[in-house]
């Protein structure tokens, strides 16, 4: 059988995006739907993908801990969107608090007060959500606002932003998997018994 | 760690709760709010402590603006919040004879034993630490109707 590539990202060289020539490829930000994809790919096997990126998300690096399932276990018929929903939230909230930070860290007098109070809203909602790595990126940077450290303070929210950027992208990849699958007639496993 | 209730606060069978939820955080009020109605209570949020007590009908000069068929049969706060704290608006809740029975319940993020020990010292209800799960909430629930 010949194997599938579930996705094309930033990070996957063009040659192995499933796209045969450079008309039918996909954009730079491709990750799906290709239109081969959609062809060679039963709701099984989307299904199987789902569940093998996600469980990578909470086993390789910990981007996502458990509280991400007490999400996702909110989620029933009356609000089938829920967890989007929330996650689109985090989104918004979360940009909205970086720009402060960084407009709050490039002062002459930075008012750490205020630099840790962004922060601690950023934790409280990446922590909620299930954002793990944010979350302990945020506990860092507290440390240092209130040591009133500008340069590792920067130094943090270089950090925290970038974990915010990939926990973002590993999302909406999971998101962009669930309608497809939801679109090929298929439902989202609800059986996630892999996290401890 | 159990809330003395008068009549006015007790759950008649068959009612459903109406809890206050007051949290500053946009991604925590609709987690809570979630939670509850998951809980069967029926939920309205405020995002500070002078908003909760308007709600609550404890501001001067103001009337319960949830009108009276709608009391509160409990108060979920967060603790840190700009302006007035979970513990600042806790305090106000105890202090009004109207109110002073309601169970109020803290949540933080920060497991601190001496914040924890004030609130239950000034009456709260129960201290718990976020981020909230379900069995958390439904903990608080059961509470509540017995």
């Amino acid at each position: 059988m010949r194997k599938v590539p579930m996705f094309c990202g930033p990070s996957v060289p063009k040659r192995r995006c499933l796209a045969q020539a450079p008309k039918d490829s996909c954009s730079s930000k491709c990750i799906v739907p290709c239109r081969q994809l959609k062809k060679t790919m039963d709701v099984g096997q989307m299904q199987r993908q789902w569940i093998d990126y996600t469980k990578s998300l909470f086993l390789e690096k910990g981007f996502l801990d458990g509280q991400f399932l007490q999400l996702q276990q909110l989620q029933d018929e009356n609000n089938p969107d829920f967890v989007v929903e929330v996650v689109s939230l985090f989104f918004e909230d979360s940009e909205r608090l970086l720009k402060d930070l960084t407009f709050a860290l490039d002062q002459n007098g930075v008012d750490f007060k205020k630099v840790d109070a962004h922060v601690h809203q950023l934790k409280g909602s990446s922590s909620s959500i299930g954002a793990q790595r944010v979350k302990n990126a945020c506990i860092a940077f507290r440390n240092f606002c209130e040591e009133q450290n500008t340069d590792a303070c920067l130094r943090c929210l270089q950090q925290v932003k970038q974990e915010y950027c990939i926990v973002k992208n590993k999302l909406e990849t999971m998101f962009r998997l669930e309608q497809q699958i939801v679109a090929a007639g298929g439902s989202i496993p609800t059986e996630l018994s892999f996290i401890g | 760690m159990a809330a003395g209730s008068s009549s006015n606060w007790v759950m008649e069978s068959g009612d459903v709760p109406h809890v206050l939820a007051v949290d500053d955080n946009l991604i925590d009020r609709k987690l809570v709010e979630k939670l509850l109605r998951n809980s069967s209570c029926k939920v309205t949020t405020a995002e500070n402590g002078p908003r909760a007590l308007e709600l609550l009908g404890l501001t001067s000069g103001g009337q319960n603006t949830m009108n009276g068929r709608s009391k509160v049969n409990m108060v979920i706060t967060d603790y840190c919040m700009p302006g007035m704290t979970g513990y600042e608006l806790l305090k106000k809740i105890k202090e009004s004879s109207v109110t002073k029975e309601v169970p109020v319940v803290i949540m933080s993020s920060e497991n601190i034993p001496t914040r924890i020990n004030k609130c239950l010292e000034e009456g709260a209800q129960m201290f718990i630490l976020k981020p909230l799960k379900q069995s958390d909430v439904k903990k608080l629930t059961c509470q509540l109707m017995n």
